[in-house]
């Protein structure tokens, strides 16, 4: 799994980080959790707002940071 | 939605808390949200004589001193802003969850200048925008076909034409000021979006941005729930009234102080109608500033009792909210100096504009 934490480094979007860290450890699942910083390859996911989380290719969350409940259900999702 | 001097990102750093209510019928979440609001109403109205109460009454001052007329004015609209936020934080709050950065760029995509300039204006005030969103959402637009100037009109409005703004303004100086900031905020992101596209400053862009190839289907149509969207209301009052909290009251403290102790018309030589240099100096201030609405709005209520003109104080809240250092700093990844001078200069220029009418006018 492939885990994509978008922000350009501000306090939010690294939150956003530590919190889906925090959920894979938790979850016990094989992850990558990988801090996409460089605006031009946010642009090419499709990114409008920061922080944004993709998981997989699929776009869970845009310009908001997400609980670490919301994260655990998107990781355990088949 | 802007907010401390610290970072130059203004999302809330708070973590939306996890959903404590499960999902209750919607009937029982309307009738709550009525009660409530009746309930808000009713305490609403009880703030003034409250405050009288408090600060006279028990307190033996008398309204013409000046410890208790600073008194007053504190107590009173301490909890009357704070109230007035948290109202339209909340309403503000579900109506965005209708609007996304998405959705705004596909109605733009493709629109005709002058249209878009108008268009871009307006959902700049309902579409969820931060700050260090500015250059994700730059790209996002120009790469889909919004033209630059429509661009610019949304990136002016988002900030400036707020809903913090708005309230202070209307809870502290009456819903007349508050039209007019909201009328001439958004005139001013119109225009000057408009004059930025004729100058066809495209190849000001940096070159890597217009190299970058995107459509407006890459991003899935999240479909959310009346539950969630109530929800996203009272994250929305919790995450932004809890930073904003601190400055309101600083700010309403130190209008106090300058309501009770600075004596009346002290302004008027400095920030009066007479003083022509007035305008422009304040928006020199005022450009390189970055302050909340929340700080500033209250202190500008105090200014304006002792003598400061309006147009002179307009501008200076509209140069410290709308241009700031941090966001230019952000932009700079994205857009050559040429170009940022010219935004800036424009938007100045229009707040100047703005600022020298009111003078004239009222």
């Amino acid at each position: 799994m492939l885990i994509q934490v978008c922000g350009p480094g501000c306090a939010s979007c690294t939150k956003a980080e530590t919190i889906v860290k925090g959920a894979v450890a938790e979850a016990g699942v094989t992850a990558t959790v990988e801090k996409v910083s460089d605006f031009a390859a946010m642009a090419k996911l499709g990114i409008l707002s920061t922080p944004s989380v993709i998981i997989d290719g699929q776009i869970k969350c845009v310009g908001k940071v997400p609980n670490k409940d919301e994260v655990l259900a998107w990781i355990k999702k088949p | 939605m802007e907010t401390p001097l610290d970072p130059p990102c203004a999302c809330d750093t708070a973590q939306t808390p996890a959903p404590a209510a499960l999902h209750r019928p919607l009937f029982t979440r309307a009738v709550s949200t009525l009660l409530l609001l009746v309930l808000w109403f009713v305490v609403y109205h009880q703030l003034e004589p409250l405050s009288r109460f408090l600060a006279f009454d028990l307190t033996g001052l008398t309204p013409e001193s000046r410890g208790g007329s600073a008194l007053q004015f504190f107590l009173y609209d301490t909890p009357k802003v704070l109230m007035l936020l948290a109202l339209v934080i909340y309403g503000v709050g579900i109506i965005r969850t209708f609007f996304t950065p998405e959705k705004t760029r596909a109605i733009l995509a493709g629109k005709s200048e002058a249209v878009g300039n108008v268009l871009a204006s307006l959902l700049g005030i309902v579409t969820p925008f931060c700050s260090c969103s500015a250059v994700p959402l730059f790209i996002g637009f120009v790469t889909v076909g919004v033209p630059l100037g429509v661009t610019f009109s949304f990136l002016i409005a988002a900030p400036m034409v707020n809903e913090i703004a708005l309230v202070l303004l209307y809870g502290l100086l009456g819903w007349k000021i508050a039209a007019l900031y909201l009328a001439t905020g958004l005139l001013v992101a119109m225009v000057a979006g408009w004059v930025i596209g004729r100058l066809s400053m495209e190849r000001h862009i940096e070159g890597w941005v217009t190299e970058i190839r995107t459509s407006i289907d890459s991003t899935p149509d999240q479909r959310i729930s009346w539950d969630e969207r109530f929800r996203a209301g009272r994250e929305a009052v919790i995450d932004i009234v809890g930073k904003v909290w601190i400055y309101v009251i600083a700010g309403i403290a130190i209008g106090a102080g300058i309501h009770g102790y600075v004596p009346e018309g002290f302004m008027a030589s400095i920030m009066g109608k007479s003083a022509w240099w007035s305008v422009p100096v304040a928006v020199v201030i005022g450009v390189p500033m970055y302050s909340n609405a929340a700080g500033i709005v209250p202190i500008i209520h105090a200014l304006l009792e002792k003598g400061a003109a309006l147009g002179t104080v307009l501008a200076f809240m509209m140069s410290v909210i709308a241009l700031s250092l941090p966001e230019m700093v952000i932009l700079r990844k994205v857009l050559r100096p040429a170009l940022i001078a010219v935004f800036i200069g424009v938007v100045a220029s229009g707040i100047l504009l703005v600022g020298y009418l009111f003078n004239l006018v009222i």
